[in-house]
C-alpha cells in the first residue's frame, strides 16, 4: 500500500529505497521504501517490535541496512559516520550526558564543530529560550524533571541546526498532561524551525495530532503513508482499520453473481448479508469491511442489502459518547457510538446493524498482495513454476515472513 | 527513646542469634588485634626485645629518619608507577572485554583470574626463570645477537614493578570492567549523533564517566602495593624495599613490635586517607569491595 498521494510540491530529503534489515535470521524491516519531505512533520507508527526504531536508527547510521539504499539529498549514506551526517536525534531516555551542566550537554554539539566560543553561548542562550529552560544552564541533568530533560534533549539536538530531526518515542516517559503540553510545543518547534522531523511514536493519537504524514508499520511493512486523515478515514489495510481508532471489521466474500444495479457491493459475512463499496474484486476474495463505531448504524427492523442481526449486550457512558456493544449471531461484537443526547437501546433489545455506503472503507490484509501475486504463477505438475510472470520475488517472500 | 531499637524482645532474639558470630568473629578476629597494634605502638622495647608497657611517641618520631623516610618514597613510587601501568594495561583490555561477545568475554575473564589459582609465589619465581640472568629472555637476546652480556633484569626497581602489575592486575580490571558495563551505551551515540568521532567521545564522555572505576582500581592496587613484601623480596631481591618490607622486617627479625605497630598504623592511615578521598569524589564503598 505504497501509494503516496503526489508530492506537495516540496523536495524529498532522505529516500528509502527497498530497504531490508535482518538481525541474524530476524527479518526487522522488510522491502521499505519511503521518501521523507523537506519541512514535513513525519510520524512513524507501528506496535512495538515493528522495526520503527530500527529503521530511525538506520537514518542515524546506528544500525546499518541489509539490503537496498538510503539516500540523504540524494547521496547514499552507506559509508557515512553518525558524526558526519546533518542529522541529529533525540533518544527515547534523553542520553543527557550526566557530568556535564545543561549549557556544556547543549554546546556539545557545537563544540564538535569547533564554533566559536562566543557564537556558541549565543546559540545556546536562544535555543534554551526556545524551549523555555532560560537559567537553568548551570544545573545538571539529574537537578531536572522529566519534561524539563526531554526540553533539553530536543535544544542538545536543534542548536546544530540540523536537516533532520529523529524523535524516538520521546514523549514516552512522561505524564499524559506534559505529553499533551509537549505535543503541541514540538509542533509548535517544527513549523517554526522549518525542519523535517521523522518521529517515531507507537502512540496512534500522538501521531494523528502532530503529524503532517503517518507511515503505519506493522511486523517490518510499511502498510502505508499519508496524512493522519487519510489513515483515519481511508485505511489501507485491515491491520491499519484495526490499529488506528476503533473500527468493526466484517470479514466477508463478494455473494456470487452480485448484480452491481444499485452501485454497491453485496457481500456475504458469517453475521448476515451487508453492503459495501463497489470495487475491483477478486473470485472469492476475502475483503473486510470497515466500519467506524460512529458511522454504524441500527434499526429495529432490517435494512435493505443488509442481515446483520444482533441483541444488545451493554451501554457504556462515556461522558462525550455512549457505547453500545451489540453481539452479533455469530458471536462477534459491534461498537456503536451514539452522542450523549441520543437514548441508547435498552439491554436484549434485538436489532439489525446497517452503515451507509459511503461511509465504509474496504481494506485487505497485507498478505492479500502475496496471494494475488502467487495466484499468477502457473505451476506444471511438477510443482514448478512454467510461466515466470514479471514479479517481484523478493518482495513477496518478504511479505511471507511473519 | 533512642533505646528502642536496641531493647530485646522476643522478635530480636533470633536476630541477635544470627548476627551475633559474625559479629564475635570480627571483634575477635579484627577489632581485638587492631587494637593491640594501636596500643603497642606507643610503647618500647626491652633489652630482649619484650614489649615495655609504657607511654612513647619516639616511635612516630622515628618515622622521620632519613632511612625510614627515603624507604616510604621508594614503596610510594613503586606503588605510583605499579597503579599507573595497571590502568594503561587494565582500561583496553576492560573495553574489549565489554565489547566482545560473551563467549570471548569468558574466556578472557578466566584468562585473567585462572593464574590466581595457583600460589603466588610460585608464578613470582617463575619470573625470574624468564629474566634472571641465565634466564630464557637473556638467553634468546643474546642467541639472536641483541646483546652479548646478560642485562640485569631481576632485583631492580622496574622488576618490582613488573611483579606488582603481574600481581594485581585482576583487581585493576575488574572495577574498570563493571563501570564500563554499566555505561549507558546511548550516551556514547549520543556523542556521535552530535558530531564527536571516536577519539572526542573518549575524551569528554567515556572517560569521565568511567573515571570512578578507574580511581576504585587505583585504591585496590595501590594500598596493597605499598604492603606485599614478598614481591619486593622476589622480585627486588631486598635492593628495593617498600612499607611491607619495613614492617615484615620489624617482626620478624629486628623483633621491634612497637615500631612495627607504629609503620602498621601508618599504612592503614594512608589507605584510610585515600578511601576517603574516593568517597569525597562520589565513589561508593560497595563498588571498591563488591566486584
Amino acid at each position: 500500500m505504497e501509494k503516496e498521494p503526489e508530492p506537495s510540491g516540496t523536495n524529498s530529503v532522505i529516500e528509502i529505497k527497498n530497504v531490508d534489515k535482518f538481525y541474524g535470521d530476524n527479518h526487522i524491516v522488510k522491502n521499505l521504501t519511503l521518501s521523507i519531505r523537506e519541512r514535513e512533520f513525519l510520524s512513524i507508527l507501528g506496535p512495538s517490535g515493528c522495526g520503527k526504531t530500527t529503521l530511525l536508527r538506520m537514518l542515524a547510521g546506528f544500525e546499518h541496512h541489509t539490503k537496498g539504499e538510503i539516500l540523504i539529498n540524494g547521496e547514499s549514506i552507506d559509508d557515512k559516520e553518525p558524526f558526519k551526517r546533518n542529522i541529529n536525534t533525540v533518544f527515547q531516555n534523553y542520553a543527557l550526558f550526566p557530568h556535564m551542566t545543561i549549557y556544556s550537554n547543549i554546546a556539545y554539539g557545537l563544540k564538535m564543530k569547533r564554533v566559536k566560543k562566543d557564537e556558541i553561548e549565543k546559540r545556546v542562550i536562544e535555543v534554551l529560550a526556545m524551549v523555555r529552560l532560560e537559567g537553568f544552564e548551570n544545573r545538571y541533568p539529574s537537578q531536572l524533571s522529566g519534561g524539563q530533560k526531554q526540553r533539553v534533549a530536543i535544544a542538545r539536538a536543534i542548536v546544530n541546526n540540523p536537516q533532520v530531526l529523529l524523535l524516538d518515542e520521546p514523549l514516552g516517559a512522561l505524564d499524559m498532561k506534559l505529553r499533551k503540553q509537549m505535543q503541541i510545543e514540538l509542533k509548535r518547534l517544527q513549523r517554526k524551525l522549518g525542519i523535517t522531523f521523522v518521529y517515531v511514536t507507537h502512540d496512534q493519537e500522538e501521531a494523528l495530532t502532530m503529524s503532517d504524514r503517518i507511515a503505519v508499520m506493522n511486523r517490518g511493512v510499511l502498510e502505508q503513508c499519508a496524512p493522519p486523515s487519510d489513515i483515519y478515514e481511508k485505511p489501507g489495510t485491515k491491520f491499519i482499520a484495526d490499529f488506528i481508532g476503533e473500527s468493526n471489521l466484517f470479514e466477508s466474500v463478494v455473494e456470487d453473481g452480485s448484480d452491481s444495479t444499485d452501485g454497491n457491493a453485496h457481500l456475504f459475512s458469517e453475521g448476515g448479508t451487508l453492503l459495501g463499496k463497489l470495487e475491483q474484486f477478486e473470485e472469492n476474495e476475502l475483503l473486510y469491511v470497515c466500519v467506524r463505531p460512529e458511522k454504524t448504524l441500527y434499526s429495529l427492523a432490517s435494512v435493505d442489502g443488509f442481515s446483520l442481526c444482533g441483541i444488545v449486550r451493554e451501554n457504556i457512558y462515556l461522558g462525550n459518547v455512549i457505547k453500545t456493544i451489540v453481539v452479533l449471531t455469530n458471536g462477534q461484537e459491534v461498537k456503536i457510538n451514539l452522542s450523549p443526547g441520543q437514548v441508547p437501546p435498552a439491554i436484549e433489545t434485538v436489532l439489525y446493524i446497517y452503515w451507509n455506503v459511503k461511509d465504509c472503507v474496504m481494506v485487505r490484509t497485507i498478505s492479500h498482495r502475496i496471494f494475488t501475486e502467487l495466484e499468477k504463477v502457473k505451476l506444471n505438475e511438477y510443482g514448478e513454476v512454467m510461466e515466470a510472470e514479471p514479479i517481484n520475488k523478493e518482495e513477496v517472500k518478504s511479505q511471507e515472513a511473519p | 527513646m533512642l533505646f528502642d531499637k536496641t531493647k530485646f524482645t522476643s522478635k530480636t532474639v533470633p536476630l541477635f542469634v544470627m548476627v551475633s558470630p559474625a559479629t564475635a568473629w570480627l571483634v575477635l578476629l579484627i577489632a581485638i588485634p587492631l587494637l593491640y597494634i594501636f596500643v603497642i605502638s606507643f610503647c618500647s622495647t626491652t633489652e630482649s626485645h619484650n614489649i615495655a608497657f609504657s607511654f612513647t611517641l619516639k616511635n612516630y618520631i622515628k618515622l622521620f629518619d632519613r632511612t625510614i623516610l627515603s624507604i616510604y618514597w621508594n614503596s610510594l613510587s613503586v606503588s605510583v608507577l605499579t597503579a599507573v601501568f595497571c590502568v594503561l594495561i587494565a582500561y583496553p583490555f576492560a573495553y574489549i572485554m565489554v565489547k566482545t561477545s560473551p563467549l570471548k568475554r569468558t574466556l578472557m575473564m578466566v584468562g585473567l583470574m585462572l593464574p590466581f589459582w595457583t600460589n603466588s609465589l610460585i608464578r613470582l619465581y617463575s619470573w625470574r626463570t624468564l629474566l634472571g640472568r641465565n634466564g630464557y629472555v637473556n638467553d634468546f637476546l643474546i642467541y639472536i645477537g641483541v646483546i652479548n652480556e646478560p642485562i640485569e633484569m631481576m632485583f631492580t626497581r622496574s622488576a618490582v614493578v613488573l611483579g606488582m602489575v603481574y600481581t594485581l592486575l585482576p583487581f585493576m580490571v575488574l572495577p574498570i570492567f563493571a563501570v564500563i558495563d554499566k555505561l549507558d551505551k546511548t550516551l556514547i551515540e549520543a556523542s556521535k549523533d552530535l558530531g564527536a568521532n571516536f577519539i572526542k567521545t573518549f575524551c569528554y564522555v567515556i572517560l569521565p564517566l568511567t573515571a570512578p572505576g578507574i580511581f576504585a582500581g587505583v585504591i585496590m592496587v595501590f594500598i596493597p602495593s605499598l604492603g606485599l613484601f614478598f614481591v619486593s623480596d622476589l622480585m627486588g631481591g631486598g635492593n628495593n624495599q617498600i612499607i611491607g618490607n619495613l614492617i615484615s622486617r620489624q617482626f620478624k627479625e629486628a623483633f621491634n613490635w612497637p615500631f612495627g605497630a607504629t609503620l602498621s598504623i601508618m599504612l592503614i592511615a594512608i589507605t584510610i586517607f585515600l578511601v576517603r578521598v574516593y568517597t569525597k569524589k562520589g565513589g561508593k564503598l560497595d563498588e571498591l569491595g563488591a566486584v
